[in-house]
């Protein structure tokens, strides 16, 4: 056996190891969190800002408006509340599905407030704002115009997507 | 028909209520100047609601089909028919809501304006002379779009 030895490269990467852990953790620390909210549509994942989402509700009856454009399903009765739903597969390219199998979030941002139709909801989790990647993915058509960014999940690259962005396009 | 309401001091307005192609609307009895039974035996006759809103053929429920005939300003009344004449009641100004404002631009330019909770469900509040405003007499008398 090998007597311990200052000098053994084991020691010295361990050392190395572990104040790179250190500087991790200080950068860590300082490096924002932000909350997102991670869902599916179609067969892709995607995310909002957590802040831009006041709540998330079961599976509820969507009550049609006639003469409305094809992204919005009609309204929604909240405790009271009378809220608009936008179908977000719209604008990500999917095909429409039955809006009662759908959940909604309920996005607020500044003036804008209504309901999203989300196929579900994958995770709700605070990322270092560094973990926010400028979007790479050829999104095409509306939907690149509503990307924030892209963050690394479990379930692989999710597109951030920006409650403003979607606000803004509808002309609000 | 007459509102015995006053919406002016806040009180309630009398509201008639109808469903077209499962939607539930309701109108200011003020604007409805008589309602009849529907016969539709011919393709001659006054117009569907949801043909004279511009939204196309729906499914009809021609069970019960109501015709109503609407007041209107400084013109003849004209004629609309909805499927099912429900009933008519006196609705709290207070429990009247605007629509919100992703939905109001296209509602109101199909002539709906607020909205009701009753019985849990949505009601649809319509307003025949902004529709017809908006559409024009003559096309609502044609049968909309």
């Amino acid at each position: 056996m090998t007597a311990p030895d200052d000098g053994l490269k084991s020691e010295l990467l361990l050392d190395e190891i572990k104040r790179r852990d250190r500087m991790g953790d200080v950068v860590d620390a300082e490096d924002e969190l932000v909350k997102v909210v991670i869902f599916t549509s179609g067969d892709a994942g995607y995310a909002f800002y957590g802040a831009d989402i006041k709540e998330i509700l079961p599976a509820c009856v969507i009550s049609w408006v006639p003469g409305l454009p094809e992204y919005l399903p009609g309204l929604i009765n909240v405790r009271g509340d009378i809220e608009s739903v936008i179908d977000i597969r719209h604008f990500l390219g999917f095909e429409r599905i039955d809006p009662e199998k759908c959940l909604v979030i309920m996005a607020v941002r500044g003036d804008f407030r209504s309901g999203i139709l989300v196929d579900s909801i994958e995770d709700v989790m605070d990322i270092p704002k560094s973990a926010i990647k400028p979007p790479l993915t050829t999104l095409g058509g509306v939907a690149r115009g509503l990307v924030a960014g892209e963050i690394e999940h479990a379930r692989g690259v999710i597109t951030l997507l920006d409650v403003e962005k979607l606000a803004a396009g509808l002309n609000l | 028909m007459r509102s015995r309401g006053n919406a002016r001091d806040g009180s309630f307005v009398n509201l008639l209520f109808f469903s077209a192609c499962g939607v539930r609307f309701a109108v200011d009895a003020d604007q409805v100047a008589g309602t009849a039974a529907f016969e539709e035996e011919s393709e001659e006759g006054p117009p569907r609601l949801f043909t004279v809103m511009g939204c196309g053929d729906q499914s009809v429920d021609k069970r019960g089909a109501t015709m109503l005939t609407i007041k209107s300003n400084n013109l003849e009344p004209f004629r609309l028919v909805v499927d099912v004449l429900e009933d008519m009641a006196g609705i709290s100004v207070g429990d009247i809501r605007s629509l919100p404002p992703l939905i109001e631009p296209f509602a109101l330019q199909r002539g709906m304006w607020g909205v009701i909770v009753r019985d849990g469900k949505l009601v649809l509040l319509m307003d025949f002379q902004r529709l017809m405003k908006n559409k024009g007499p003559e096309r609502v008398r044609d049968g909309g779009d």
